[in-house]
Parts: structure tokens; sequence; C-alpha cells
């Protein structure tokens, strides 16, 4: 008995040095959040007036430097999307949108604990320096943080539905908001789309096939694409719907060139 | 909200449900060969355009709804003239010798700009949900997909050219109407391809405010809004050229007029709530700002470089300045003062509204909550200790 209670004594001082070393995993159940947030609010967000004046360094550190953003997880959740992109990419700055202020500092949180996990194992990749969330409204401000063509992938998994008529406005892929986006991505660069409503899936990509600037990828270049197989099992929502044994719809588009002026 | 346009042989003044077109000959107006139009008959016989998702015996009517004036335009030639009222419902006439409506036509949103493209076969309306939309002159016309900006099957005529989460304040064009420039209520300034208006060319930001007005001149984007300060824009890449001081430390920029003087850009701009008009040259930097005083609070401005004329439209009537320091009230009809007194200005507060999810407060919660359940953990682990 007294013994037991040492060895409990030792190893509660170990993971209590151990957490004190490394800053511990945050715990989803104190950041539970409601499904969606009204992105036509006025939201209390402190955005840039301008991309130039977005200083990076707050949110990659030094990794920031000589390095911009190219990818962006709109909506981004729990950031399950992100922690699988990171390792892949160890090169590219990628950042994730989310409006749930508990959701995006869960993220946040998750990313400080995984960079010192990083550390500690001696990671020698990019250790998610890589990776930061912001909480923002890409519906609104996407042309503040990113300039012409600055982005190579936007990533747009298991938005809101608004299965209601009245709310197809907000929904995130609209006609009008795709020339937004087709702005910040540069020609060459993808849109993906991931969706276990069908309705939604087959509006997402009517609305992108007979936008002038993009193309939808052929079945062959959607299977060569390595990040196509993420968007499957890395989100929290995608997890939720294997469960659930739903029915997944995902969708790749390009980014074209802008069409020639005529003079 | 009352209203001034003018061209080389118009001045008209919008208010209420009235129209009052005065003639005008060079410096001097007719006003005894005016004339008064009332569009409560168009508002209230102008058949309704059924929603999509809208029941059929769901029948809305306008009667005896009070109208307001939102906004109004001149085309380029002076040759058209175009209204839009409270009941959204926008009106075009034609100006020639006689005036006569050619359209009227209801929109889906309250519109709260609209504009002629330069080359005068549409007209542009701005609405407060965000969207841009083009209209036709002559007739209706619609897209393909008879779809809107947000992809939704519509029964309204008209082409979407943008939409955004956002309220459309001001629309304006380049001398040839190849860009079209779009100012919102987030600080923004758009500049898209005109009629492509898919592709996005530049954004001109660095506002602090929202942007209520804009103006091109040449290769610049001027504008101005809440932050109180001219903003000078490059019209390719949307870069900021030149911002202004401060015109007032809390009055917001309402309208803004570009003038140009002996070869020179010249600013002109009103405040809210404001009878004051200020005009800064812009020659590579932004010159001593000039002022021209009003007797009240300016509804509307306008500048007339060719008779060196400033008009300006108040509570107490039409009033001229001339270039040259002399100022005159102009006699206008009484119905005209009633109705400009009688306009009610739209109750709307362009600042945003912040009440959703502070952040701060937010921060604030979280501490206190990890506070408890360690408080919790503590007691627990005591009560454990004592246990043992």
């Amino acid at each position: 008995m007294k013994e037991n209670e040492t060895n409990n004594q030792a190893m509660d001082e170990e993971k209590l040095e151990a957490a004190v070393m490394t800053k511990k995993l945050p715990q989803k159940k104190f950041y539970r959040q409601r499904a969606h947030s009204n992105p036509h609010s006025d939201h209390d967000i402190e955005y840039p007036l301008t991309p130039d004046r977005m200083d990076w360094t707050t949110l990659y550190g030094d990794y920031a430097n000589g390095r911009t953003v190219e990818f962006a997880d709109v909506g981004c959740g729990y950031g399950g999307l992100l922690m699988q992109l990171s390792p892949r990419f160890p090169e590219t700055l990628m950042i994730g949108l989310e409006l749930r202020v508990k959701v995006s500092d869960f993220v946040t949180e998750k990313i400080e604990a995984l960079r010192q996990k990083a550390t500690t194992s001696g990671d020698t990749g990019a250790g998610f320096k890589n990776v930061a969330c912001l909480r923002s409204n890409a519906m609104k401000y996407m042309p503040n943080y990113f300039g012409k063509g600055q982005l190579t992938k936007i990533f747009f998994l298991y938005p809101d539905p608004h299965f209601k008529n009245r709310k197809h406005k907000w929904r995130i892929v609209t006609p009008g908001m795709l020339a937004e986006y087709a702005y910040v991505l540069r020609p060459g660069g993808l849109i993906y789309t991931m969706t276990d409503v069908q309705d939604l899936h087959e509006w997402m990509v009517a609305h992108l096939s007979s936008h002038p600037l993009f193309e939808r990828l052929t079945k062959e270049e959607e299977d060569a694409d390595p990040v196509v197989p993420l968007l499957f099992e890395s989100t929290e929502e995608g997890q939720k719907v294997t469960r659930n044994h739903g029915s997944k719809f995902p969708a790749v588009f390009r980014r074209k060139e802008n069409p020639v002026e005529k003079n | 909200m009352a209203l001034l346009n003018v061209s080389d042989s118009w001045i008209i003044i919008s208010a209420t449900s009235k129209l009052f077109f005065l003639q005008r000959k060079g410096k001097d107006l007719e006003t005894t060969s005016h004339k008064i139009i009332d569009v409560t008959e168009v508002s209230t016989s102008l058949p309704f355009v059924r929603t999509t998702y809208e029941l059929e015996e769901n029948v809305r009517t306008n009667q005896g709804e009070k109208i307001e004036m939102c906004c109004s335009a001149i085309s380029r030639d002076g040759q058209l003239f175009a209204v839009a009222i409270s009941s959204k419902i926008c009106l075009i006439y034609s100006l020639s010798s006689s005036i006569e409506m050619k359209r009227a036509f209801r929109v889906p949103k309250a519109p709260s700009v609209i504009t002629f493209d330069p080359q005068g076969e549409h007209l542009i309306v701005g609405d407060r949900a965000g969207n841009v939309t083009m209209y036709g002159v002559s007739e209706a016309i619609f897209s393909d997909d008879k779809l809107d900006i947000n992809g939704e099957k519509t029964n309204f005529e008209g082409i979407p050219l943008t939409g955004g989460i956002t309220m459309m304040l001001d629309v304006a064009f380049d001398e040839i109407g190849r860009r079209m420039i779009t100012a919102d209520r987030d600080e923004k300034i758009r500049i898209s391809r005109y009629p492509d208006s898919f592709v996005i060319e530049a954004y001109a930001l660095g506002h602090e405010e929202y942007v209520k007005t804009l103006a091109i001149y040449k290769n610049y984007v001027i504008s101005g809004g809440g932050d109180c300060r001219v903003h000078i824009h490059d019209f390719d890449t949307g870069k900021t050229v030149a911002v202004s001081e401060r015109l007032h430390d809390k009055k917001p920029i309402s309208q803004l007029q570009v003038v140009e003087n002996n070869g020179k850009l010249n600013v002109w701009s009103s405040l809210e709530d404001d009878s004051t008009l200020t005009s800064i040259a812009f020659d590579q930097i932004f010159q001593q700002a000039e002022q021209v005083k009003f007797d009240a609070p300016l509804m509307g401005f306008y500048v007339d470089e060719k008779t060196r004329q400033i008009y300006g439209l108040n509570t107490n009537g039409l009033s001229v300045h001339s270039f040259d320091g002399e100022s005159h009230q102009l006699a206008i009809d009484s119905n005209v003062l009633e109705a400009i007194r009688l306009a009610k200005n739209p109750d709307i507060n362009y600042f945003k509204n912040v009440t959703h999810q502070n952040v701060d407060e937010y921060k604030k919660r979280k501490a206190a909550k990890f506070a408890e359940v360690e408080a919790k953990k503590g007691k627990r682990q005591q009560s454990l200790a004592s246990q043992n």
C-alpha cells in the first residue's frame, strides 16, 4: 500500500512535469459549440485592413518568414484536415478559418500543444509550425487576408447545408461568393468540396461547373490527387458520417485562367 | 430622403413620392416650366413578382404605404433619369423635351444605389443585401438560367453581376465601361470587369470604416465614407495612392464629386448632417482644403465646372454658389419645399453593430471555467488524500 502510494505520487509528479513541459492537448468536452454561426451578423472579428498589414508571424512565428499562406480550410471546424495536411506539406503555410470563437480557440490550443509535442519529440519536419487557425468570416474577409492569386488550395469540407430555400444565400458556394474565391485562388489552384448531403453536393457541383473560372477535375485527376483521400476521414464530421453509415460526396475543381478580354 | 440630380438641361429633385423636374438653361433656371410627377400611382398598380418560395394566396399590396426615395441617377448623355423608391421599384424616365416614363419594374431587395452604365444601355442597381444587378433600360432582360446571384431560381428580371455578404453603398464605372467599381459596408472597394463581373481585377482596401461614395478620375478611384478621409487608389491595382486628413472628427463623408480644374483633380465632398462642402485639390499630394458654407445641412450637391456653379439641396431649398463666391437661393415651388422637408432619411447606421460572440468575453468565461475545473480537481484530490 505504502509502496503503491509512493508510486502514484511519483507518477503524478511525472505527469505534472510532462504537463508543464508540454502543453496538454485541449479536451473537446470543454469546446462544444452549436453547429453554426450566422455569417451575416456583425461579429467582432479582427481582420487586417489589407493583406500587406497582416502579420502572419503572430500565427506561425519565424516559420512565416519567407513563406506565404497557400492553403485555406474554410470552416475548418476542429481542424482535423489541417493536422493531416501539415506533415504532408511541411513547406506550405496553411490556415483554418472558423467563425465560431470556441471552436477556433480549440484548434489554436491543439496546434500549440502539437507544436510543443513535436519540439520535445525531436520532429524534424514542420512540427505543426505550418498550421494555424484564425477566427474569421471567410464569406466577408478573404480579400483582407489574401492577395490576388495567393492561394493554391481552398477546402470546403462538410459546410452547413442550409436546407431551407430562404437560407440558400448562406451557403458557402454561391455564384456571388465564387468570384471572391476565384480572386484569391491562383489559376491552376484547386477547390475541394466534401459533404454528406447529396442535395448540397449537387448544388456545389452545379454552381462550380457553370462558373466560367472553374472546371471539375476528371475522375483520373481526382484519383491521382493525394489530398482527396484525406477529405474522407480526417475531420470530425467525416468520422461522424462514417459512424452513421452516411454517404460522402467529394468534388475537386480547378481555377481556370481569366478569359482574354475583348478590346 | 431628398435627392438631387443635375444635368446640362435639368435639375431633378426627388422627395417623398414626388419628382420635380426643373428645366435649366445654362446658368439660369426656368422655374416656371417645371414638371411634377407623383410615383404613388405606379407603386400601387405595378404587379408584384412572386418569389419562388412564396404561396400563391400570399398576395401583397403597396396600397397606403408611405413612399420615400432611395437613390437616383442621370445617364452620362443626360437623356435618362432613374429613381428607386422604398416600395422596391425602379423607374426610368426619358429626359427629352418632354418627360416620359420608359419603364418601371420591381426589384427583390431594397435598392441602395443605382447608376447607368457608361453605354447607357443598362441600369445597375446595388441593394442592401449586397447584390449588384443589371437591368435593361428599354426592356426586361433575364439571365439564361434565371438564377440570382445566390444561385436561386428567381422570377425577377435582371442579370446578376456581383454579390457579397454586406450592404452595397455605391457603384461607379470607368470612362469606357470596362470596369465596374463597387463600394460596401465592409470597408471594401471591388474593381470587377464589366459586364463579366465574375472576374475581380483588384480590391482597393484601406478604409477603416464603410465606403459610402466613389468617383473615378483617370487612373484613380477616389472614395469616402465612415472614416471621414478621402482615399485615392490606383485603378488597376487598387493600391492606396494617398489618404487625406480627416475632414471632420466624426462626421462621415456622404457624397463625393470629382472635377477637373486646370488639368488637376479636385475632390468635392459633403459630410453627413453638415452644411459645409469641402474641396481638396490633388496633385501628387493633397493640397489645402477649401470650404463653401451652406445655410443648412446638405442633402445633396452638384458642382458644374462648365458654369462654375455649385448647387446645394437642403431643407431651405436649392441654393447656388458661384465659384466667385456669390450665392443665392433659387425660387422653387412650395410643393417642392414641403416635400423636401417631409422627406425622411433612412434609419440606417452603416457603422458596425458588434454584439455577437465577443472574443474578450469568451476569454474571460473560458478562464473562469478552467479555474473552476481546476478547483474541483484540487478538491477531489484533497478529499482523496484525506480518505487515504
